[in-house]
């Protein structure tokens, strides 16, 4: 597997074997993400082809902030949802029968071997209190605002606030040797 | 990794900013507190790791099989053809350049894998692909004020910025700062100050003033500089290009 800094300066060189080597590397994973986020194949798609040629056109990925998986993840989250909020004008029940479909499909036909770090992952998810495991996914895959959490699960702002805050707290800590 | 006390109020905020949440308002009180707490951007970091570890959580699911060739074909139509685009004349061998670099980056960042025995051993043709139009890659190694020193830059001219990967370059106290300067036709441009970090190396990506560079850089040389804003480079040069 190549390194972050490898992959960087080979991208930025416009050398095409590295946005090979970088979709061979994070393409199932940020596909998986954007499918998550978004409930549908063809939106994900289309949002990671566009995520790897404006990648291509333009890597904006600065190795001294962080690792090259970080910025890819955050940026498919961040771009999902930005899709998600431009969706909103369409019928909502439309939308979810057709994410209840996708996420039936995905989960019977083609889900890949998973690995180590998506286990664990999902494990310290798992370990969190029931709310707020609920209120970090509300936040992350949907996108929603504190205040619209609040309601949705029916708790006080700074419930969820301090919800965020021991979520954040304990997973650093299961998770201490991965990030 | 023990992390510093912090309180509950930051805390909240740190997690709700790694997570895109914050109004104008609560972004603006963090930001004050970091500047007083510089210690925190550390935690913020982590935080921000962890968000991308939760993108691991979700189902795997492969991507259509026709994605990475869609992929790869676009990319392939919107990449400038280096022949009709190129302007940048370099003044020695590529390959010479390229394999040093790249030799020097596998040694500075440990790695011997396939990919970079594959880049030690290409062709001529995949070296100008590599060489690119709008960037321009230098293997540089340290004089005899650093006489370990090594790594490479990539200017990316497009962007405007350098890429630098170096090692064994020893950190500079407070005050003093290592300056990149292009030799430009007769001028040498100053592009930008950095330092290394405890482990002496330098992976950074910093802007560089492409405005000024009104023809071809033909070499890139690292000073050690006690002003801010040096106007010339002074004597104390640490790494040049390789020749």
């Amino acid at each position: 597997m190549l390194s972050d800094l490898e992959l960087f300066q080979a991208l930025v060189a416009k050398d095409p074997s590295a946005l090979a080597a970088l979709y061979d590397c994070y393409g199932d994973l940020m596909y998986s993400l954007a499918l998550r986020i978004l409930g549908n194949r063809q939106e994900a798609e289309d949002l990671i082809q566009e995520i790897f040629l404006s990648i291509w056109k333009q890597c904006n990925y600065n190795p001294a902030r962080g690792s090259l998986r970080s910025f890819l993840m955050i940026l498919v989250r961040s771009r999902a949802i930005d899709r998600l909020r431009a969706q909103k004008t369409v019928s909502k029940t439309i939308q979810q029968q057709q994410k209840e479909s996708d996420r039936f499909a995905s989960n019977s036909l083609e889900e890949a071997a998973t690995d180590e770090i998506s286990e664990r992952v999902r494990n310290a998810l798992a370990q969190l209190p029931e709310k707020q495991r609920r209120a970090l996914e509300l936040a992350y895959y949907e996108g929603l605002s504190q205040s619209e959490i609040s309601q949705r699960l029916d708790a006080p702002l700074g419930t969820v606030k301090s919800w965020f805050r021991l979520s954040f707290a304990k997973m650093r800590q299961t998770l201490q040797d991965l990030i | 990794m023990s992390e510093p006390t912090v309180p509950d109020r930051i805390e909240e905020l740190m997690a709700g900013y790694v997570l895109n949440l914050l109004s104008p308002e609560e972004a603006e009180e963090l930001k004050q507190y970091l500047q007083q707490n510089p210690q925190l951007v550390r935690q913020i970091a982590r935080s921000q790791e962890l968000m991308a570890l939760i993108g691991y959580a979700p189902a795997r699911v492969a991507a259509p099989a026709s994605l990475r060739s869609k992929i790869l074909a676009e990319a392939r139509s919107v990449a400038p053809a280096p022949n009709l685009r190129k302007i940048f004349i370099f003044p020695f061998s590529w390959q010479q350049v390229a394999m040093g670099a790249i030799a020097v980056l596998a040694l500075a960042l440990g790695i011997n894998n396939y990919y970079l025995q594959q880049k030690l051993a290409t062709t001529q043709e995949r070296l100008q692909a590599l060489q690119g139009p709008d960037t321009q890659l230098f293997a540089l190694k340290g004089t005899a004020v650093a006489p370990n020193a090594s790594g490479s830059i990539v200017l990316d001219l497009e962007a405007g910025r350098a890429v630098l990967a170096l090692q064994n370059l020893p950190r500079l106290p407070a005050g003093q700062h290592y300056h990149m300067w292009a030799m430009v036709g007769d001028k040498q441009i100053r592009c930008g100050r950095f330092n290394s970090n405890e482990d002496k190396r330098v992976v950074e990506a910093i802007p560089i003033p492409i405005d000024e560079y009104t023809a071809p850089v033909s070499t890139l040389l690292v000073t050690k500089e006690s002003a801010d804003n040096p106007s010339h480079p002074s004597q104390d040069v640490v790494m040049q290009v390789i020749s």
